[in-house]
C-alpha cells in the first residue's frame, strides 16, 4: 500500500505565513519610518476613534496608535529573533553534546535545566532583570538565558534517540569522527522537530518580552514597546477601547502567526 | 517507598540550591543597597550603622548561614523598605501573610477552572465527528492560545466590567470583609489565566486520545463487541489522561507565572505584585522569600502529581 | 458458513483488495498465505467489521451464516455488528502485547466479553474467565487474572487473547499472523493451541501469514494473495506439490527450507588450511544497567559468557538463536561496539562492517544515496590518507558498487525514502562493502523483507561473498535461513555457544536438545 507521497503544501504553513510575513514587515518597515510621527503630540486630536486618517485611533496624546503599533513590533521582531537566535544556539550546541555523549555533563545540564524548566520562566527572568536592571540588551540577555533549556531538552532528546540509530552505528563503524557524526550525520535528521521549537521559542519570546514590558521591568523608553502601550491603554479603556485593542490584537496576530507556521512544519513532517 | 524517600531527597536538594541560588544572586548585584535605601540622606555614619543593623558587614558565607537558620525555625528576615510602626522593620512573613491566600487562592481557581473545562471539552472533541466543529474548535483554540494573559485580563476587564458590568474593575474586597465577593472578583482574574490553559490542555487531550484510538488494543476492544462509548470512556481515556497529568503538572508552574502578570491587571493585592514592587525597590529579603516559596510551590506540586503518576499507571509502579 | 463474495475495499483512490471471494465451513482452517501489503489484513478486519471508517467496499459482500454483514455501497451496520464480535466472531492479534490494553488486568479484559455478551453474575464471570485460562494452558490462571500485561511474557500474553477470543466459543476465528512475534519454540506451542482449540470447538478458523511452512502446517486449504487478488486457492498439499500460479511457484521457492540447499557455498574442504580472520576467545560480555544517573548503582549484567571461536577467511558462519540469547550483543562486541568485555577479540583485518537487519533505520534518511554510498570513503580518507580520492572517482566507485549490488545509477540522486526495502537492503550491502572490508557481520539481514525479497538478497550476498571474497558472520532467528548461507552454524543459548560445527553436520546430528528443538520447529 504504498503511494507516492506528495509534499502537500498545507494551509497551516500558508496561514502561518501570511500572518507573519505580514506581521515582520510591518515591524522591519516600522524601524525605519511610520506614517506619522510616534512622538508628535496634538492635543486637537486626542482619542480619536480609529478612522480612514488614524487606522487603529489616536491616544490620549493625540498620537498616532497605527504608527505606535509599528514600531512597537518593530522592537517585538529585533529583541525575539535575537532571543531566539541566542537561545537556539546554545541550546543546539549543548543539547548535541550531552545527548550524544552522555556522562557527568549531561548530569550537571539536565539537573539545570529540569530546575529552569520547573521554574515560571518569567519568575527567572525578574530575578535576572533585577540584577542586570532592565533596558533592551538586558530583555535579550535575560531571555534568552531563560529559553535555553526549552531547546536543550528537545535537542537533546532527538540525539538521544538517534544516537543509536542503526545508521549512526554504521557511520561509527566507517570511522567517521565524532564531531562529524554530531554535527554532518544527526543534526540535520533533528531539524524539521526544531524548526518547530523555534516556532514556540518565538512566540515564548514575544509574550514574555510583552509582559516584561507589561510590567514595566522591560524596554525602557524611548524604546517602543506594545506591552508598555497595554498599560498605558488600560487606564482609558472606558474611553478609548481601541488604545488597548490595538497592540493586543497584534500581538495576538503574530503568535497566531508563529503557532500556525509551527503546527504547519510539524503536520508537513508527519504526512 | 524507596522511591519516595529519593524523590523526598531530590526535592530539598533542589530547594537548597535554589536558596544558594536565590541568595548568591542578590550578592554580586552591582550598586550598595543601604545607599540606596538611605537615598539622599546617605552619610558614612548612618550607612555604617544602617549595615550592622541589616548584618551586611558579616562575609557573605556568614549571612547565608544565619539567614538560612533562621528560616528553618520560621523567621523570614524584615523587608528593607517597609516598616511597622515606627522604628521597627516589617518581617517578611507580616508582609506576605495577607498577600498569599489571594495568590494561592487565584491558582488554585485558575485550575478548577481549567480542570473543569478543558477535560470535558477534549473528550467531547476527540469523540467529534462533525468536520466543522472539529476545524472551529482549532481554530478557537489555537486563537486562545495565541493571547497573552495581561491582554486577555484586559479583555475581560472591558467585557465583563465595563460592558456587562459583572464586576466593577479595581474594586477588590478582601476575604476577611466579604468572602463571597472576593471570589465573585478573583473568578475574572482566574479566567484569565484559564482560557488559554484550557484551550492548550483541550488540545493536548484531544490529540493524546485520538493517539490511543489507533491504537492496537482500541481494535481489540472493537473485537469484543464493545460499542464506541465504552472503548473512548472505559477503554480510552485513562490512558490518554496520563500525558495530560503530566501537562497539567508543568501548567502550575505556567499559572503561577500568569498570576504574577495577571494580579498587576486587576490590582489583585497578591505574592506577584509584591514581588514585582520588592524587586523594583531591591528589597531582597522580600524576593529570596518570595522565590524560595514560589519553587517550593511549584515542586512540590511536581512531586504530587509525580506519586499520582505511578498510582495511576501500573507499568511504573513496577519498576 | 462465512462467505466472501467478490469483495473490494478501497482507500481513498487506492485499491486494497480486488474482487476477493473466500468461503469457510465450520471446523475448517483456511490459510491466507501473502506479502506484505498483499491485502490480507484488509479482508480480515473487512470480515470482522474492523476495518476502519475510511474504508470503502467497491463490491461484493460478506456473509455470516446467511446474514449479510457487509455490502458494497452500504455503511458498516455497527450494532449488527457488535452482536457477532465477541461472540459469534472474534479475532487473536499479530502483537499480542499492543493488542492489549495497557492498564488494565487481563483478566478484567478477557472478562469483558462476557460482561458484553451474557448475563451472568460476576462470580460466574470470573469462574468462566479461570477456566478459559486453564484450557488455554496458562498455568496459575489467578495470578494471570490480575496480572497486567508486562507482566506476562509473550507466550502467556499471546495465551491470554486466544481464551479472549474462544472464551465463548465463536463459530469464526481469524488468527492474523499469531505467531510472528514470538520465537520459534513459543510459535509451536501456540500453533498447536490453535489446533487443539479448532479439534475441541470445531470452530471455522482463518488463518493469515506470510509464512507458507506455518500455513502447510495448520490449515486444510490454502488461498495466495497479491496485490489485494486471490491468484491461487485450494487444497493446501495439492498447492504445494502443483502450484498452477508462476507467482505461488516463486513463493513456495523463495521460503528457505532444508531440500534446497544450493551447491554454491564456498568451503568443503575443511578448514585446517585456511587463515582465520576473526579469533575470539572466550569472550564475555556485560551490559552495564540502569540509566546514568549518580543515584542508579550500576550493574554490570553478563549477557554473553565465554564465547570460544573463530572465522576462517572466505567463511560464512551462522549464528542461531532465539531473541535474547545474546546474539546481538556477541556481534556488537565484536565490532567494537561494547567495550564491557572480558577475553580476547583479534581481528586479521581492520574495519569490519556491518549489514542490519531493519533496511528502514540503517539509512540516514536526510542524505542521497549517493552521499551515503561516499561517505565510508570519505570516512576512511579522514584515517588513512591512502585512500583519499578526487570527488569523481568517489562518485565512479559509487555507481560501480550500486551496479554490483543490482541498481542502477539513476538512484544516485534519490533519498532512502524513495526505495522500496529490498532497494534500501541493496544500498545498505552496498555501503557496507565499498571500502572493501573482509569481515561482514550480518545481524538478520533478511529477517524484514518478504520471502520472495529475502531469495534475492541472500543469492545478492553469496554472489558478492564470491566476487569480493568476504567472510560472513551471519546471524538470524531462523535456522532454515542459516542452513542456506552458511559452511558452519553456531548455536546460541542464554549467552553461551552451545554448539558449534558443520552446517550439514549439525542439521544430520544434532547433538544438543536445545539444537533439536530449534531443527524439530522449523
Amino acid at each position: 500500500m504504498k503511494t507516492q507521497k506528495k509534499r502537500k503544501w498545507n494551509k497551516y504553513l500558508t496561514a502561518g505565513l501570511f500572518m507573519t510575513g505580514f506581521a515582520l514587515l510591518l515591524g522591519i518597515v516600522g524601524i525605519f519610518w511610520t506614517p506619522y510621527s510616534t512622538t508628535a503630540m496634538s492635543a486637537a486630536e486626542k482619542f480619536d476613534a480609529p478612522s480612514l486618517r488614524h487606522l487603529f485611533g489616536t491616544d490620549n496624546f493625540g498620537r498616532d496608535i497605527f504608527s505606535r503599533v509599528m514600531e512597537g513590533m518593530g522592537t517585538t521582531v529585533v529583541i525575539s529573533s535575537l532571543v531566539v537566535l541566542f537561545s537556539g544556539t546554545f541550546g543546539i550546541l549543548l543539547g548535541a553534546l550531552t545527548g550524544y555523549f552522555g556522562g557527568l555533563l549531561d548530569e550537571i545540564v539536565m539537573r539545570v535545566t529540569d530546575a529552569v524548566n520547573g521554574f515560571p520562566s518569567i519568575l527567572l527572568t525578574l530575578v535576572i532583570i533585577s540584577i542586570l536592571g532592565s533596558g533592551r540588551q538586558n530583555v535579550i540577555l535575560s531571555l534568552g538565558i531563560v529559553f535555553i533549556p526549552s531547546y536543550i531538552r528537545i535537542v537533546r532528546s532527538e540525539f538521544i534517540r538517534l544516537r543509536d540509530a542503526d545508521y549512526i552505528m554504521r557511520a561509527r563503524l566507517m570511522g567517521a569522527g565524532r564531531m562529524r557524526i554530531l554535527f554532518v550525520h544527526i543534526l540535520p535528521n533533528i531539524f524539521s522537530v526544531f524548526w518547530v521549537s523555534v516556532m514556540i521559542g518565538f512566540n515564548n519570546a514575544i509574550l514574555a518580552e510583552s509582559g516584561m514590558s507589561y510590567l514595566g521591568i522591560g524596554v525602557q523608553p524611548p524604546d517602543a514597546s506594545l506591552g508598555k502601550m497595554l498599560s498605558d491603554a488600560q487606564g482609558y479603556l472606558q474611553t478609548a477601547p481601541w488604545y488597548a485593542l490595538a497592540p493586543g490584537l497584534a500581538i495576538v496576530w503574530v503568535v497566531l502567526g508563529f503557532a500556525l507556521f509551527g503546527e504547519g512544519i510539524r503536520r508537513q513532517k508527519v504526512d | 517507598m524507596k522511591y519516595f524517600i529519593k524523590k523526598l531527597i531530590t526535592l530539598i536538594m533542589t530547594l537548597f540550591f535554589v536558596s544558594v541560588a536565590a541568595f548568591l544572586a542578590f550578592q554580586i548585584i552591582p550598586g550598595d543597597v543601604v545607599a540606596s535605601i538611605l537615598g539622599t540622606e546617605a552619610t558614612p555614619e548612618r550607612e555604617e550603622q544602617l549595615r550592622e543593623e541589616l548584618g551586611l558587614n558579616k562575609p557573605p558565607l556568614q549571612r547565608y548561614a544565619d539567614w538560612i537558620t533562621d528560616l528553618l525555625r520560621g523567621d523570614l528576615g524584615e523587608s528593607y523598605r517597609f516598616s511597622k510602626g515606627m522604628n521597627e522593620r516589617m518581617p517578611v512573613s507580616e508582609l506576605i501573610g495577607d498577600k498569599l491566600p489571594v495568590t494561592l487562592w487565584l491558582a488554585v481557581l485558575s485550575m478548577v477552572l481549567i480542570v473543569a473545562v478543558s477535560i470535558p471539552l477534549g473528550v467531547f472533541w476527540a469523540r467529534s465527528k462533525s468536520r466543522f466543529l472539529d476545524a472551529a474548535l482549532g481554530v478557537i483554540t489555537q486563537t486562545a492560545m495565541a493571547v497573552p494573559s495581561f491582554f486577555l485580563g484586559i479583555l475581560v476587564t472591558y467585557l465583563f466590567g465595563i460592558l456587562l458590568k459583572a464586576f466593577a474593575p479595581g474594586g477588590y474586597v478582601s476575604y476577611q470583609k466579604d468572602p463571597a465577593g472576593f471570589f465573585q472578583y478573583l473568578l475574572f482574574p482566574a479566567l484569565s489565566i484559564a482560557i488559554p490553559k484550557i484551550a492548550m490542555t483541550a488540545r493536548f487531550l484531544r490529540n493524546s486520545m485520538l493517539t490511543e484510538l489507533k491504537s492496537d488494543y482500541v481494535r481489540t476492544a472493537y473485537s469484543k463487541g464493545c460499542t464506541e462509548r465504552r472503548v473512548a470512556y472505559g477503554h480510552v481515556l485513562r490512558n490518554a489522561m496520563m500525558p495530560v497529568i503530566t501537562f497539567l503538572g508543568m501548567i502550575i508552574a505556567e499559572i503561577v507565572a500568569g498570576s504574577i502578570v495577571v494580579e498587576q491587571v486587576f490590582g489583585l493585592p497578591g505574592i506577584g505584585r509584591l514581588l514585582i514592587s520588592s524587586i523594583s525597590t531591591r528589597d531582597f529579603p522580600v524576593v529570596e522569600i518570595l522565590i524560595l516559596y514560589i519553587t517550593f510551590v511549584v515542586i512540590f506540586v511536581y512531586f504530587l502529581i509525580d506519586i499520582l503518576y505511578r498510582v495511576i499507571d501500573p507499568r511504573i509502579s513496577e519498576k | 458458513m462465512i462467505r466472501i463474495e467478490d469483495l473490494s475495499v478501497s482507500f481513498g483512490d487506492t485499491e486494497a483488495v480486488k474482487h476477493v471471494s473466500l468461503d469457510l465451513a465450520d471446523g475448517e482452517i483456511l490459510g491466507v498465505v501473502g506479502e506484505s501489503g498483499s491485502g490480507k489484513s484488509v479482508t480480515a478486519l473487512t470480515l470482522m467489521g474492523l476495518v476502519s471508517d475510511s474504508a470503502r467496499i467497491t463490491s461484493g459482500r460478506v456473509l455470516f451464516d446467511d446474514v449479510t454483514l457487509r455490502e458494497a455501497g452500504k455503511p458498516c451496520d455497527k450494532a449488527l455488528y457488535r452482536t457477532y464480535q465477541g461472540a459469534g466472531m472474534s479475532m487473536v492479534f499479530q502483537e499480542p502485547m499492543t493488542s492489549l490494553n495497557p492498564t488494565k488486568r487481563v483478566g478484567g479484559q478477557v472478562e469483558e466479553t462476557l460482561r458484553l455478551h451474557t448475563k451472568m453474575t460476576p462470580g460466574e464471570r470470573r469462574e468462566c474467565v479461570l477456566e478459559a485460562f486453564r484450557s488455554v494452558g496458562l498455568q496459575n490462571a489467578e495470578k494471570v487474572y490480575a496480572s497486567y500485561p508486562h507482566q506476562l511474557s509473550g507466550g502467556m500474553r499471546q495465551r491470554v487473547m486466544i481464551a479472549m477470543a474462544v472464551i465463548l466459543h465463536p463459530r469464526l476465528i481469524v488468527a492474523d499472523e499469531p505467531t510472528t512475534a514470538l520465537d520459534v519454540t513459543i510459535q509451536n506451542q501456540i500453533i498447536g493451541l490453535l489446533r487443539e482449540i479448532n479439534q475441541k470447538q470445531n470452530n471455522a478458523m482463518l488463518f493469515i501469514t506470510h509464512d507458507l511452512n506455518l500455513a502447510r502446517k495448520l490449515c486444510s486449504r490454502i488461498a495466495v494473495m497479491k496485490d489485494g487478488e486471490v491468484v491461487e486457492s485450494g487444497e493446501t498439499e495439492s498447492i504445494f506439490e502443483h502450484p498452477a500460479e508462476a507467482y505461488t511457484k516463486r513463493l513456495i521457492e523463495a521460503v528457505p527450507s532444508r531440500m534446497k540447499r544450493k551447491g554454491t557455498i564456498a568451503s568443503g574442504e575443511g578448514t585446517k588450511d585456511k587463515t582465520p580472520i576473526l579469533k575470539v576467545k572466550d569472550l564475555s560480555v556485560f551490559y552495564k544497567d540502569g540509566n546514568n544517573s549518580l543515584f542508579a548503582r550500576k550493574k554490570r549484567q553478563c549477557v554473553v559468557a565465554g564465547a570460544d571461536f573463530v572465522l576462517y577467511e572466505g567463511e560464512s558462519l551462522g549464528l542461531v538463536g532465539e531473541s535474547g540469547c545474546g546474539k546481538t550483543s556477541l556481534s556488537r562486541a565484536i565490532l567494537g561496539m561494547n567495550r564491557e568485555v572480558d577475553g580476547k577479540i583479534i581481528h586479521a583485518t581492520k574495519y569490519p562492517q556491518m549489514i542490519f537487519q531493519d533496511p528502514y533505520g540503517s539509512l540516514n534518511p536526510s542524505k542521497t544515496i549517493g552521499w551515503l554510498l561516499m561517505e565510508p570513503l570519505r570516512a576512511r580518507a579522514a584515517l588513512d590518507p591512502s585512500w583519499s580520492m578526487t570527488r569523481g572517482e568517489m562518485e565512479e566507485a559509487a555507481c560501480d558498487m550500486l551496479r554490483k549490488v543490482g541498481m542502477s545509477d539513476k538512484f544516485f540522486h534519490r533519498k532512502p525514502s524513495q526505495l522500496s526495502g529490498g532497494q534500501r537492503q541493496r544500498v545498505s550491502i552496498g555501503q557496507a562493502l565499498i571500502t572493501h572490508p573482509a569481515l561482514i557481520v550480518a545481524d538478520e539481514p533478511v529477517s524484514a523483507l518478504d520471502v520472495t525479497i529475502q531469495a534475492q538478497i541472500m543469492e545478492l550476498m553469496r554472489k558478492l561473498q564470491r566476487e569480493m571474497k568476504l567472510s560472513y558472520l551471519f546471524i538470524s532467528h531462523d535456522i532454515n535461513v542459516v542452513y542456506q548461507m552458511c559452511d558452519r552454524i553456531m548455536v546460541m543459548k542464554d549467552g553461551r555457544i552451545i554448539e558449534i560445527g558443520e552446517t550439514e553436520e549439525i542439521f544430520a546430528h544434532p547433538k544438543e536438545e536445545y539444537t533439536k528443538l530449534l531443527l524439530g520447529n522449523s
